[in-house]
Parts: C-alpha cells; structure tokens; sequence
C-alpha cells in the first residue's frame, strides 16, 4: 500500500513538473565564444512553435529582462504559444554589455558579429526544442531596438517580424548596408526620449554615434517594403498619447507600424498602452503558415 | 510732384508684389511688368509657354505638368493682351524664371520632357513641378537627372507606376499638400495614389536624409495651419520638402499661404 501512495505520489510530483513552464539558462558556444541565454517554454509548448527573441538594452542583462515583472512576455508566451528566448550580449570594449550595433567605440574593436550570433542561436534552438524555423521574431529595447534595425538591414529572411522598442538606425548601418528585402517591421518610440532622441542626432552630440530621427528610419522600412497607404489611429489615452501609424498596401504584404508616444521616454512604454501585448499580436498577424 | 509720384508707384508694386505672411526674402524686379505668352506644341502635347517680357537668355526655366491646363481657359491665343489673372503665371515676374505648362495624363511616356527643355536653349536649369498628379515623381524614378529640383502640388505617386519602379538616385524634392484632400487623399488611395508621407519618405530613403525641422508658418486669417517638415541631412545635398496644409484645398493652396514663392525658393536653391 506504502508503495503504491509513494507511486501516486511520484506520478503527481511528476505531473507538476511536467506541466510548469520551465526557464533554463544555457549556453552555446559560437565565433569562439561561450555565449549565454535564458529560454523559457511554456506550459504544452506544441510542436514548431514560434520562437520570440527578447534582447536586453545596452548595460543591461538577459536575467534583469526574464525576472522583470513590468514586462509581461512571459504571461504572453502562455496565451500564444510561443517559446522566448533571452540571450545576453558581451562586454563591449566601452565595457559595458552590449550588442555590436556600430556605437563608435565599437566599430573595428568589437570583434562579435552578434547578427550572426543571434541567428545560429535560433537554429540551435530550433533543433533543440523542436521549434518552428518559419517563425522567429524579434524585439529588443534601446540598444535591443538598434539590433532590431541592423538585423532589419541584414537578415530580413530570417524573422517572420521585428518589433524595436526605443531603437534606432545609426548612420553606420545606413551606410554600410541597404534594405534587401521587406519585412514586417514595428517600432514605439517616445517623442519625450532623450537617450534615443526622436529627431535623431545627425552630428553625434550626444555620444552614441550620429543616428538618423526615427520617423525617418522607420519611413526608410516603409519605403523599402514599397508600403502604399497609410492608416493613424490614435488609442484610446492611459497616460502619453499614442498614435499608431500603420504603412501597408506593399506588394509582399509586409506591414509597418509605428506608435508615437508623445512625450514618452526611454522605455516600453508599458505605462501608456499594453506594448508587450502589441508586440506578440504583431508577431501572431505575421505568422507564417 | 511727378517724381514723387514715380517713387510712391514704385513702392506700392513692391508692397503688392511681397505677400503677406512672407517668410522669404523675395523681391519682384520693378520695371518687368508684363509677361509673354507663347503656346506651344511638344510631342503632341499642347504646352503654354509664360515669362517675363525682358526675361534674360538662359534664365531657369520650370516646367508644370498639369492634367488640366489651368492656364488655358485664361488664356486666348487670339487676344491681343492675354489674361495674366493666374498666380502662379505672375510669380514668373518675381522668381524671374520661365513657366512652361503642359497639358499631360498620368500615364504618359515622359520622353517629352526632353523635348520640352530642348524649347529652352541655353538655360542650364530646369525645374519640374506636377500639378494633381504624381509625373514628378515618376520623373525623378526614371530621369533623376534631368532636372535640379522635383516638386508637386496636389498629386501623388500612382500606384501601378510605383509598382514597377524605383528611385534609384538622390533627388531635391518638394512637396505641397491639404491634408483633406479630398481626391487625391493625404493616406493614399486604393489602386490609385499612395499616401503622401509615404511618396515623400520614399525619396527621403533614397536621398538617405538624416533628419527633420518642422516649421509652422503664420497662419492666415480664417486659414487652416501650414507646416513644412524639411528632411536633409544627406551626404548627396538632396533635401525633401513637404507642406502639410491643413484643408480640404485640392489645388495650388495659394489660399493659404504664398506656395509659389516657397516653391521657388526651395527650387532655386538647387
């Protein structure tokens, strides 16, 4: 009998376990390198699904990200079905942890190409956990937000959809790469933010390197994907005004959206509509069959 | 007392010539009064050639590609002394430049524009403006070097025309629209035009402008807000202008604010 309820016992333990979401921290070695990462899968995760990449901002950490509360990825990854995956940036030779996104004290001595780091994650991943290989995404805040761009610029085939928070275009990735293919791009950004400023610093005053102002970076996605038409809608008010300016009508179909929080800051802006729930919904409406 | 006179006539035609709500610096040329007027044919396309009538050889020269030739019902080839009544027509006599419009359709072959310069020999610089409707911008997808400055009241890219081409080179572009227009819409139409911001951020992409300055201009009375949004910054020297009127003014939005001398103004700085 003893035996039996001990069964039962394991059995249920067994069951617990098995139905948590489960959050592991792993590593891979790429370019030479042992590079870390959270991955969290949810509850009955199901074959192929989307893997959603969430980067850390320039300083920052992938386990600050995973443990923060105000963002809700994690809550989401549940309801969409969807693993996450937080990889961590290097030291930069500033140092700072960072992503190789061309700040000037990056070009020529940073040596990590972390597009490419990102993407033999993502395969590696794929193959691990059975994940989908047509539905990678990817957002990122700040520094997180200029991968967001650069990764735009570089691997357009390899996201189903990129969703920048706060990011930006640096003069150097304008001139060292093109638009080569459309992509369904998203960007919120705080007309208010004063490290990635809206109206961009083209003389680089502000020390991250010169950068273009956002509509226009965000209008060179547009004009690259040939979006036709444009539809605002300004959301119902939280705290900042938001206004979603939504460019569409490209011959792959391949959208772009751009919420203008006024007088927003450096942030997710989660205190001003529901970003995080914005973002997986532009993920889900750019998945690929 | 004749002399005074003189002096008075003088410095009313410079006060009427400067328009109220002026942000530039135009002054219109005292002594060139009246305008020539010449009508034309190009490649089949009925063309109404206007300048001043002491207009210097060699002087710039915009041509206006408009759907519906607006100088024409103003004008009668018959008339000994044809009507000057047309705003833009008059600014000639400021901006000191030669207008050529011509009556084109959206979907014509631009070859003509070549003929067209070829009526202007000696001149070295050539503006193209379209009136309600986008040929500037197919101009600048296909000939981007043809002329020093781009520019278009009213109208906007079509859609089948941008489908199957591209800016391929840096180009100086300005833009005039209401953003309630009602015919050719600020957001674009349906298999017809795109949205204006989006066929002046296509140039701004290719000029690879960095940045923006927003200027409102002083409002008129009863008028609707002006602003420009100017994008420059590009290693070309290619800078993009777009007016956003605020309106239903589907026309030359002279109504609210002094479009030809900031047309002008932007192209001569090309």
């Amino acid at each position: 009998m003893k035996k039996i309820i001990m069964t039962l016992f394991a059995v249920l333990a067994f069951c617990l376990v098995s139905s948590a979401a489960t959050t592991k921290s792993e590593t891979i070695v790429d370019q030479g390198l042992t590079r870390s990462y959270y991955i969290y899968l949810p509850d009955n995760l199901p074959a192929d699904a989307p893997l959603v990449f969430i980067l850390h901002g320039y300083g920052g950490s992938a386990s600050s990200y995973i443990n923060n509360s105000s963002l809700s990825f994690k809550e989401l990854a549940e309801e969409y079905k969807v693993a996450l995956c937080y990889p961590q940036a290097t030291t930069d030779p500033k140092p700072n942890t960072g992503w190789n996104v061309y700040y000037p004290w990056q070009i020529d001595k940073m040596k990590v190409d972390d597009c490419e780091f990102i993407c033999a994650l993502a395969k590696h991943l794929q193959a691990k956990y059975n994940l989908s290989e047509k539905n990678v995404f990817l957002t990122g805040m700040s520094n997180g937000g200029e991968m967001c761009y650069l990764m735009a610029y570089r691997k357009p085939k390899e996201f189903a959809a990129i969703a920048s928070m706060a990011g930006l275009t640096l003069t150097e990735m304008a001139k060292r790469h093109n638009y080569t293919e459309p992509i369904a791009f998203m960007e919120v950004h705080g007309t208010g933010d004063k490290t990635s400023r809206w109206e961009g610093d083209p003389t680089n005053q502000y020390g991250w390197g010169a950068y273009l102002a956002v509509p226009v970076a965000v209008g060179a996605i547009a004009a690259a994907n040939k979006c036709m038409y444009e539809e605002t809608t300004v959301l119902p008010q939280i705290k900042n005004r938001v206004t979603l300016r939504r460019y569409y009508g490209a011959p792959s179909g391949k959208e772009v959206l751009f919420y203008e929080v006024r007088n927003g800051g450096h942030n997710w802006a989660t205190d001003s509509f529901d970003s995080c729930r914005t973002i997986m919904e532009f993920f889900k409406k750019n998945m690929v069959k | 007392m004749k002399k005074i006179f003189y002096i008075i006539s003088a410095f009313l035609l410079f006060a009427v010539a400067c328009e109220p709500n002026n942000t530039t610096d135009e002054t219109p040329v005292v002594g060139a009064t009246s305008l020539t007027y010449a009508v034309e044919s190009i490649a089949d396309h009925e063309a109404v050639i206007v300048k001043p009538e002491d207009l210097e050889e060699g002087a710039p020269v915009v041509i206006v590609l408009a759907e519906d030739l607006e100088l024409r019902p103003l004008y009668s080839p018959v008339e000994e002394t044809p009507n000057v009544n047309f705003k833009a027509a008059e600014h000639c006599l400021i901006g000191r430049y030669a207008l050529c419009v011509i009556a084109t359709s959206s979907n014509d072959d631009l070859a003509f524009l070549t003929d067209a310069k070829a009526l202007f020999p000696g001149t070295s610089k050539f503006y193209l403006l379209s009136y309600r409707n986008g040929l500037s911008y197919t101009a600048a997808m296909q000939m981007p070097d043809a002329f020093a400055a781009y520019g278009c009241v009213s109208g906007a890219i079509d859609v089948n025309t941008y489908k199957t081409n591209n800016f391929t080179k840096p180009v100086s572009f300005v833009h005039v629209h209401a953003t309630g227009n009602a015919v050719c819409k600020w957001n674009g139409v349906q298999n017809k035009t795109v949205s204006v911001p989006l066929c002046v951020g296509a140039i701004v992409a290719v000029n690879e402008c960095v940045t923006f300055k927003e200027t409102d201009l002083l409002p008129r009375e009863g008028k609707g807000r002006v602003s420009c949004t100017h994008y420059l910054g590009s290693e070309s020297g290619c800078d993009v202008k777009l007016y956003s009127v605020e309106g239903t003014n589907g026309g030359w939005c002279d109504e609210e604010f002094e479009v030809y001398n900031q047309i002008w103004n932007f192209f001569k700085t090309h």
